[in-house]
């Protein structure tokens, strides 16, 4: 489904992101991109959607990224930003779910109808008319996962997406995760997150993939999570 | 609070009052726009010694804050800080045309008095008619009937991002100055010497913050054109802007006061 070979992203002042990637992700996989802060993860997802300048191939079902594919390819991957602040950019709840299906030619009706089965399925109703503005952090994420779940995408990237949640929020929002059918990947360093939610680990470290594997295999060496700036997750005798 | 917190909040109040629902709100936007231009356009005309024949012009703005259900006092306390700009104009007026006008007992009222006053009131009418417009449409269906009297797409869009991009904006001063505040006990302001680097870190920050909305905004299909609010207005809400231009330009030709002062006074 997704399949990147040598991606190098480089920022102004020769600094890398990422160096010479390899990565393939297949459909239905739930991938996690491990990896201390400023290891390449959010580069990795702004190359994947386009939005920023890379060298190698990513290839999308078979499509490449490249400027002419790019909007059939962001129709199908739903990018779910670290700052739900930057995602929520309408006044309010409802006018954000509808603003991605409405620009790809669903009809306001039928757009309003779809989001109301999402919010029922997030167990957000109540949120539906609220103002973007005066929701807590925890509701304005749920809200802000279900403006990608309108786009119905097949891949489904979410970027840290329980950093500053309180316990229970953070419970809410894996479930939500849990309960989403589409292929996910998921760049976080908080691994009780990535163990609750994904089968498959990548780890990565100063903009290159160290290694790939299943998630009990990674997610349970100390040693090389701690030689990567990471540590157990706390469900697995962390501190 | 922090004044850019509180100016943002007013902001958003602005745009609370124009969810609002009253036969002033329920008005085509498009007719709204056009009744506001034609009723500054007529106060803009009186000659500016025609204080009388002005004073009855409040009547239009004072109607439609009433039947909108919006308090004059709210316009007055938002534009706090425009008003008195306002009525600054013409204040040397009164020292350059110190002819005669008129007394009032021992008062004796310049030519120069009665062109402030009617510049001010000028100006306050434009305001008052201006808030009445923004506070009871919201920028949706504004942007919306630009388009339709194909205004382009991309100066509609900009205006429509400008005014959502103000209050994102103002929090982000707000949030700056809070935590320069936190460290600088004592100091009131930003500190001459902070500045620079302040401005320069905010639009580093606001231009993040921009790149990041726009990338979620394009990775949702957007392509330059905003899809606007579908409200339905009446068709009959037309039919009341030919009514209100005909009573300002009638205002604008007779002198109302007058009249109907000289129905009791011979």
């Amino acid at each position: 489904m997704i399949d990147i070979r040598g991606l190098t992203v480089e920022y102004d002042g020769g600094i890398k992101a990422l160096d010479s990637i390899d990565l393939t992700v297949n459909e239905g996989d739930s991938l996690g991109l491990i990896g201390a802060n400023g290891a390449g993860k959010s580069s990795l997802f702004r190359a994947l959607t386009g939005l920023t300048a890379f060298t190698g191939s990513i290839k999308f079902n078979g499509l490449d990224v490249i400027k002419k594919n790019l909007p059939s390819i962001r129709q199908d991957i739903g990018y779910v930003i670290q700052e739900s602040d930057d995602q929520m950019f309408m006044p309010k709840v409802i006018e954000d779910m509808i603003f991605g299906p409405v620009n790809y030619g669903t009809s306001k009706e039928d757009a309003v109808k779809k989001a109301d089965e999402i919010l029922k399925k997030l167990e957000i109703s109540h949120l539906k008319d609220r103002y973007n503005h005066k929701i807590s952090g925890g509701e304005k994420k749920m809200a802000a996962i279900a403006t990608i779940l309108m786009m119905k995408p097949k891949v489904i990237l979410f970027d840290e997406p329980t950093s500053s949640l309180d316990p229970h929020n953070r419970r809410t929002v894996i479930n939500a995760i849990n309960g989403i059918d589409s292929t996910k990947i998921i760049a976080s360093h908080d691994l009780d997150l990535i163990y609750d939610t994904c089968g498959k680990v990548a780890l990565i470290n100063r903009g290159r993939i160290v290694k790939v594997g299943d998630r009990d295999e990674i997610l349970r060496d100390r040693e090389l999570l701690e030689s990567n700036g990471l540590e157990l997750p706390l469900s697995m005798g962390g501190r | 609070m922090n004044r850019a917190r509180e100016a943002s909040s007013e902001i958003r109040s602005v745009e609370d009052l124009s969810k609002l629902d009253s036969p002033v709100h329920g008005l085509s936007p498009l007719s709204k726009l056009l009744l506001t231009i034609v009723f500054i356009a007529t106060v803009a005309s009186f000659n500016k010694y025609d204080i009388v024949g002005l004073f009855a012009m409040i009547l239009v703005p004072l109607l439609g804050y009433m039947i909108s259900g919006i308090p004059v006092s709210t316009c007055f306390r938002k534009l706090k800080v425009v008003l008195p700009i306002v009525l600054l104009v013409g204040i040397v007026n009164p020292f350059l045309d110190r002819e005669i006008m008129f007394s009032i007992g021992s008062f004796r009222v310049s030519y120069g008095i009665v062109s402030m006053v009617t510049l001010m009131l000028k100006g306050m009418y434009s305001l008052m008619a201006s808030f009445l417009l923004v506070a009871t449409m919201p920028i949706d269906d504004l942007c919306k009937s630009l388009r339709k009297i194909h205004m382009p797409k991309i100066i509609v869009s900009l205006l429509l991002l400008t005014y959502r991009y103000v209050s994102m904006f103002l929090d982000e001063v707000a949030t700056m100055t809070e935590s320069y505040s936190l460290r600088a006990p004592g100091q009131n302001g930003i500190a001459f010497r902070s500045w620079g680097s302040f401005l320069g870190q905010l639009i580093i920050r606001s231009m993040n913050k921009a790149d990041r909305n726009y990338g979620s905004m394009i990775l949702r299909g957007f392509n330059g054109e905003f899809y606007y609010c579908d409200r339905v207005f009446s068709k009959l809400s037309w039919l009341w802007i030919p009514i209100l231009i005909a009573a300002c330009v009638l205002m604008r030709i007779f002198n109302v006061p007058a009249l109907l002062g000289s129905l009791f006074v011979r």
